[in-house]
């Protein structure tokens, strides 16, 4: 205690003593202060340390997703159609990040950027949610990618990254069928599983088979947790869990058929659509097309403009999406369902004079000469009209709408594709409660003849013939490869009907006076068909009697050219389906192509045949 | 008679350290050792801290060394030359001074830069320890007493405040207040003088550079803004938090480790030690800070004038808001000024400047008995 008492001398006693006693109160307080120092420091470092610990591994851990490996697509031949490439990407998460101006400066300094681009990633950016991984859609040289590796310190909040992006094998072959993969939206973000948010780079199907199949094709993804210092700069791999890639799916295609097609195509906008008599989908091909890897590369912004203003619409799917009066091509169906319905017999006679007039309307066959006094094979073989209206007249509406509906037209093909059409088979109960309206006699003539209200897609007319092909058999069409199904169901209860009916088609092709006389194929293998040009207006009597020619007029205003057939006609195994939009007359256009398809598919059944 | 007796140099020199405090200049060197071993857990091989950290130590030690030997009359009769000296420093700096971050604080002398602003904490206390000396104490209270000292007080502080350096000139304003009150002054001045100032703080805050502004802010609020200004205080509550009872071990705190403490080997040099060493660290730390300051009361109140006594009080205050401050701001309690935790923190002037005014302390001591 002696060590703190003052001995103040004299002279300066009195203040010597109040200097001191106010140092021991200064010294009370500055006890005070570290008292609550040090009370502080006993709430931080002991009553919230385990808050802080939690804080602290915030700041240090960052886990890293890794994008799966999207499974690969094959054709029937295990051709891969759709691959992966490796590719060099940077990412950002925007949380992480003090200034994003500061990002991209630093960033341009290392590797070239326009400020268009720039100002592109920033207009992105600021949409992308702040915790969500920023990938920068450019894809990176190696050089550029090492050099960002190399610099990671000096640009705060830079993940480079190796990823795969889909490659297309065929980009414009296969693109309408196989689609393509895009980032996902902010709607399917909030439907997607939990577990695939936050994954850098991550592509979704977005249409076509990959996002039909998107489920299986995607897999799971991985994930790393790094210990990361405040640059982002990783410091070690703490925890690596692998993720599952992408199952590979076998496709019922036929990348040879396919190509050809789109080839034989080329010129002519329109689709081809090839099935096997189970259902099998061969061949989906559609024209004009696009590149789809550029949905994955990136596409400039005025090509992708251009391609939805062409009047050709390249971007739509014309074997699904579109929708088609099925013309002469129904003309069959009209056939089988009265002989189903005991209407006619295949010996009923009719007469054609090329038009006939009911209640004031005037009813024409294509062939204005008329084709004299036919019976249903030779309306068949040579598409006589005017047989078709007095059938269609006799058989009523809805009696036909009950055979379209066994056949599957009126309905989707197919089960989650979004972007296919279900098109339309009429009725008299459709037409009073959809439109509010009875029906008419004439729409049930013009019915016979495939035109009118009736809208199918080129996949619906091809699953129709080949359920004419197998026998009169329910198929279930696909894409994708499974066990062998079974044909159990029938829709055509007496055989004689459906022999019939492809014996007649056999004729339509393969002897003279058929309406594909001149598309047919000669040798062992031999392919029958319908064809079908479909009006897209009506045509006015003066337009008759000028007779004008469907080339002379506006590309949109010409006929549809349509042709349905099978093959061989010996033992069928294909059916196949043509149409080019605005192309003419069926016979003149879509059945030489349908012809050559045909004939390559056989070529290719021989050559496999024979080895 | 004792006088005219000439001793050698030698010989007076081994005299006085039969005086030296050997118990203060171990908690001293304690201290010191603390400093280098927490510098080393932050250096790097590009850094390079902990070589000059050491270098600085060894020329302070020398100073203080210096300044303990000579006797504390000298001081006394030199305490107006050093203020004015230090005053003139300042105004140098104001106009050739190096700048950084927008503010001119460093004189360029060819080894380190020096920052006038520093010495300025002790300057004030020796100036006005000197003039306290001989003023009775029936008279200190008149106000034509009070002109000189407030002189004395508000040129250094204005022109640290121009700088613009408000953290340093509030230290100064503090210091100062600290000796007026040790003085002796009257308890109702200090009561008049805090509401003329609360009086006068809002215009005092119009004056505020926005930079200043925005410290008080995110001092208020540090959670609004966590990668902009408040990134400081947070990141620095996670690393001492994060430590918790024990530390998390030499060399093994992460958020210093992985560079989130912002300043970690200056300002924020205690969040390191705290991360590794937790809070019983921080408390044995702590301890160590409380018995220099309870030593230099002790050192002070055994001086025989009253020079001494003010001077090691006021440097024992000094001390103090060095640490309060240091402290209050690595832990969230007051606003982010930058106040080096002294003798850890790395850095020259205040190193120098701790050592110095230490060293004065010393002479204290060791001269004693001398009068003035």
């Amino acid at each position: 205690m002696e060590y703190f008492t003052p001995s103040p001398k004299k002279g300066s006693e009195s203040k010597g003593k109040i200097i001191s006693r106010r140092a021991f109160v200064l010294t009370a307080f500055k006890f005070a202060f570290f008292a609550t120092i040090v009370s502080r420091l006993f709430y931080l470092q002991v009553v919230k340390r385990d808050e802080y610990i939690v804080r602290a591994d915030k700041n240090r851990f960052r886990n890293w997703k890794l994008a799966p490996s999207r499974g690969v697509i094959l054709d029937k031949n295990e051709n891969i159609i759709a691959d992966n490439f490796q590719v060099f990407k940077i990412a950002v998460i925007p949380k992480e990040v003090k200034s994003v101006n500061k990002f991209f400066l630093s960033l341009s300094q290392i590797i070239e950027l326009k400020q268009e681009e720039i100002n592109f990633y920033k207009k992105q950016l600021s949409k992308n949610n702040k915790y969500q991984p920023f990938v920068l859609s450019r894809n990176l040289n190696w050089k550029e990618f090492s050099k960002i590796n190399y610099n990671i310190q000096k640009i705060e909040g830079v993940q480079p990254f190796v990823s795969y992006e889909r490659t297309y094998a065929f980009p414009y072959e296969f693109s309408h069928i196989l689609g393509y993969v895009s980032a996902p939206n902010k709607q399917e973000l909030n439907t997607m599983d939990s577990n695939l948010r936050g994954v850098p780079n991550l592509k979704i199907g977005k249409i076509g088979l990959e996002k039909k199949l998107n489920e299986d094709l995607l897999g799971s993804p991985g994930s790393a947790t790094y210990e990361v210092n405040v640059f982002g700069k990783r410091i070690k791999q703490v925890v690596q869990e692998d993720g599952k890639n992408g199952s590979s799916i076998k496709t019922t295609l036929d990348k040879d058929i396919q190509k050809y097609a789109y080839e034989r195509l080329k010129n002519n906008p329109g689709s081809v659509v090839v099935m096997d008599i189970t259902g099998d989908v061969l061949c989906c091909a559609s024209s004009p097309s696009f590149d789809s890897n550029k949905f994955t590369y990136g596409m400039e912004n005025e090509e992708y403009k251009s391609l939805l203003q062409d009047e050709k619409k390249p971007l739509v799917n014309k074997a699904l999406t579109t929708v088609y009066p099925p013309a002469s091509t129904i003309k069959m169906l009209v056939a089988l369902s009265a002989l189903e319905n005991k209407i006619i017999t295949k010996n009923f006679l009719h007469t054609c004079k090329g038009k006939v007039e009911l209640y004031g309307q005037m009813y024409h066959c294509w062939k204005d000469k008329g084709h004299g006094r036919v019976d249903l094979g030779g309306a068949i073989k040579q598409s006589c009209d005017i047989y078709f209206y007095e059938v269609a007249r006799l058989l009523g509406i809805d009696r036909l709408q009950e055979t379209a509906n066994n056949f599957g037209l009126g309905k989707k093909v197919f089960e989650n594709f979004i972007e296919e059409k279900e098109g339309l088979m009429p009725s008299t109960l459709w037409k009073k409660t959809v439109l509010g309206k009875p029906w008419f006699l004439g729409e049930t003539m013009i019915a016979g003849i495939g035109q009118g209200y009736m809208k199918f897609t080129n996949v619906q007319l091809c699953k129709m013939m080949a359920q004419f092909a197998n026998g009169g058999y329910k198929i279930t069409p696909s894409f994708v490869q499974s066990e062998k199904k079974e044909l159990n169901e029938k829709i055509i209860s007496n055989e004689e009907h459906s022999e019939f009916l492809l014996q007649t088609l056999y004729q339509a092709t393969n002897e003279p006076g058929g309406t594909s006389y001149s598309s047919r194929i000669n040798g062992n293998m031999k392919f029958a068909g319908k064809t079908g040009t479909a009006q897209v207006r009506r045509i006015s009597q003066s337009e008759r009697d000028q007779d004008v020619k469907n080339k002379d007029l506006p590309w949109k205003y010409r006929d549809h050219s349509l042709f349905a057939g099978f093959g061989p006609t010996n033992k069928p195994k294909y059916a196949i389906t043509v149409i080019i939009d605005h192309g003419g007359s069926g016979s003149a256009v879509a059945a030489p192509i349908a012809r050559d398809v045909m004939k390559k598919i056989f070529e290719k059944d021989l050559k496999a045949n024979n080895v | 008679m004792y006088r005219t007796i000439k001793k050698s140099t030698f010989q007076e020199a081994k005299d006085k350290l039969i005086y030296f405090d050997w118990i203060f200049f171990s908690l001293i060197l304690l201290l010191i050792c603390v400093g280098l071993l927490t510098i080393h857990t932050v250096d790097s091989s590009s850094t390079n801290y902990l070589f000059k950290h050491f270098l600085r130590i060894c020329f302070s030690l020398g100073l203080f060394f210096l300044v303990a030997l000579v006797n504390i009359k000298f001081w006394y009769r030199f305490s107006y030359v050093f203020y004015l000296i230090i005053t003139a420093l300042l105004i140098y700096v104001d106009f050739f001074g190096l700048s950084a971050l927008g503010a001119k604080r460093w004189i360029n002398f060819y080894f380190f830069n020096i920052q006038p602003s520093e010495l300025m904490k002790v300057g004030v206390i020796l100036a006005l320890a000197r003039y306290y000396q001989y003023i009775k104490i029936e008279e200190i209270d008149h106000v034509s007493k009070l002109i000189i000292p407030l002189f004395i007080i508000l040129i250094p502080f204005f022109l640290v405040a121009k700088q613009p350096d408000l953290g340093t000139g509030i230290f100064i304003l503090m210091v100062s207040i600290g000796m007026l009150w040790l003085a002796g002054l009257n308890l109702k001045i200090f009561v008049t003088g805090f509401f003329s100032l609360l009086v006068l703080a809002p215009f005092a805050i119009a004056f505020l550079k926005p930079y200043q502004k925005q410290r008080v802010l995110t001092f208020l609020n540090p959670e609004n803004d966590p990668l902009g200004s408040g990134y400081h205080i947070i990141q620095s509550k996670i690393a001492i938090g994060s430590g918790g009872f024990f530390g998390k071990g030499f060399k093994q705190g992460t958020q210093s480790n992985l560079e989130f403490l912002p300043e970690k080997h200056t300002d924020f040099i205690f969040t390191v030690f705290a991360e590794q060493f937790g809070f019983f660290g921080s408390l044995m730390l702590i301890l160590l800070f409380f018995a220099i300051i309870l030593t230099i009361l002790n050192i002070s109140l055994k001086s025989q004038n009253n020079f001494s006594r003010l001077v090691c009080f006021g440097i024992g205050f000094n001390f103090f808001v060095y640490l309060a401050v240091n402290l209050g701001m690595v832990t969230g309690l007051i606003p982010v000024v930058g106040v080096p935790l002294p003798i850890i923190s790395y850095g020259g002037t205040a190193m120098l400047t701790t050592m110095f005014a230490l060293g004065l302390v010393m002479s204290a001591k060791i001269h004693k008995d001398h009068n003035l």
